[in-house]
């Protein structure tokens, strides 16, 4: 009963994650030069769902972390949602062929998805009217936040997967607790 | 049916999840959204977490900074002198000026007169991403701030109120590509419309060629549009570039406000301007 009630607390406990991140990232690194090298923790978080949650759950996580990010910038409501959903769809359907054996691995991915999520943040921004200087802008901080996105992956996925298996949200924990439970029926 | 629903499930999850998105920029683009009842409740777990790291690290470069600027008290002591007795010079000159200005505007027949009460508010925390240019306040409703109230510090205009909560409230700034402020150059007097572009330069829109404006000259805001009082710094011109046709000029902006090291604003929670009388303009002055 308590590793169901700990594997229910998984969500909450990811979106509560989501909130400190974006808090921590929105008046830590508002300070100048370490505004250069703001991570998105939002988009790691995204990555994460992508990869290792089912596809309806993921999704609705990416929705409403979408929606914690539109209630701390002055961006047009809707862009966060269609960049990590774009981003949140096409790593699911790229996961089926990538192969993530480790954390390097991981990092690189969360390299890429990084610059690519930026790309599509750009090309909606554009869509929306966004001047050609504001995209030139947007350029620069396309690859600083990549490698700190990448570099700060390598811990905050580490946390994640204790937190999985702390809450048995992670396979093999999700194995050991059906175990149990068939064990418990027995 | 159900059938048909549990079969096509993945398409139609798959459908929704493209569809919210688009519904949510599109309603969105029509009219600028308000906080929510759980916007508000995301906020309310974020904002104590950022008024403590924002008072953690002001604590702590506030002493790094006095043990620095220690080491050069008496070598500032001098500069500052020698700047005051500058200034009283220029004071003196000043005053002269007011007097000619009073007189002026009496036998304009008119005077303005502006009411202004204002919140003074700390910045929490800046915009998640690092595209747009928004800050965080703490201060909100509770202290009287309701959206589009103007706000500025003491190098010039800020920017404007986006939405509140009780306690909180998000400022998008001049920097924003939300923003737009109608200013006169102080100097020819050629309005023009200021427009973010980076996080330390704008442009002057709509200006005409023949426009005089040289790099160096002040913009002041208009207070057309009545969001910001009139007169406050906008900016400085840094460069100008007249191209061989056209009728418009392209005009760059450095804003007045550092906004790197923005950490004090005020919230212009009541602001009205209207015509006295002269007698009552000089009864003021005196």
């Amino acid at each position: 009963m308590i590793r169901l009630l700990l594997r229910t607390s998984n969500a909450p406990a990811l979106l509560l994650i989501a909130m400190i991140g974006v808090a921590i990232q929105s008046s830590f690194f508002s300070f100048w030069i370490l505004n250069y090298f703001q991570p998105d923790v939002l988009l790691l978080l995204v990555i994460w769902f992508a990869l290792r949650r089912p596809f309806v759950e993921g999704g609705v996580l990416t929705l409403i972390v979408a929606e914690i990010a539109e209630t701390h910038t002055a961006a047009p409501s809707g862009l966060f949602m269609i960049c990590y959903m774009a981003t949140f769809l096409s790593l699911r359907g790229a996961a089926r062929l990538l192969v993530i054996p480790d954390i390097a691995s991981l990092m690189l991915l969360t390299l890429f998805t990084s610059v690519f999520a930026k790309v599509i943040d750009m090309g909606v921004f554009r869509l929306l009217g966004g001047s050609r200087a504001q995209v030139q802008h947007m350029i620069v901080f396309i690859f600083p936040t990549a490698l700190v996105n990448a570099m700060l992956g390598k811990w905050l996925y580490r946390w994640l997967e204790k937190l999985d298996w702390a809450t048995f949200k992670n396979i093999r924990a999700e194995r050991l607790l059906g175990d149990d439970l068939n064990l418990e029926i027995g | 049916m159900v059938k048909y629903l549990r079969e096509y499930r993945f398409y139609i999850v798959l459908f929704a999840f493209i569809l919210i998105p688009v519904i949510a920029i599109d309603t969105s683009t029509r009219a600028p959204r308000e906080y929510r009842f759980y916007d508000k409740v995301i906020v309310f777990i974020t904002s104590p977490i950022q008024v403590s790291i924002t008072w953690t690290l002001d604590q702590l470069a506030s002493a790094f900074q006095n043990y620095v600027y220690l080491l050069h008290t008496r070598q500032e002591n001098i500069l500052l002198t020698d700047e005051n007795r500058k200034l009283l010079n220029a004071i003196a000159g000043l005053r002269e000026t007011e007097q000619e200005n009073i007189r002026l505007r009496k036998l304009l027949n008119f005077e303005e007169q502006t009411k202004m009460s204002a919140v003074v508010a700390r910045v929490i925390a800046k915009d998640v991403s690092t595209d747009f240019r928004a800050v965080r306040i703490n201060r909100g409703e509770n202290s009287g701030i309701r959206r589009n109230m103007a706000v500025v510090s003491n190098e010039g205009v800020v920017g404007r109120i986006l939405r509140t909560t009780e306690h909180t409230a998000d400022v998008v700034t001049i920097l924003d590509l939300l923003s737009a402020v109608d200013v006169i150059n102080e100097r020819s007097r050629a309005r023009g419309v200021f427009e973010g572009l980076t996080d330390d330069t704008g442009i002057l829109r709509y200006t005409v060629r023949t426009d005089d404006i040289q790099p160096g000259d002040e913009l002041i805001s208009s207070g057309l549009g009545g969001v910001f009082p009139k007169g406050k710094p906008v900016g400085v011109v840094s460069k100008v570039t007249k191209k061989p046709f056209g009728i418009s000029q392209d005009v760059e902006v450095h804003p007045s406000v550092d906004f790197s090291k923005l950490e004090e604003v005020l919230v212009i929670t009541h602001y009205e301007t209207d015509l006295m009388s002269p007698e009552k303009a000089v009864e003021k002055s005196k």
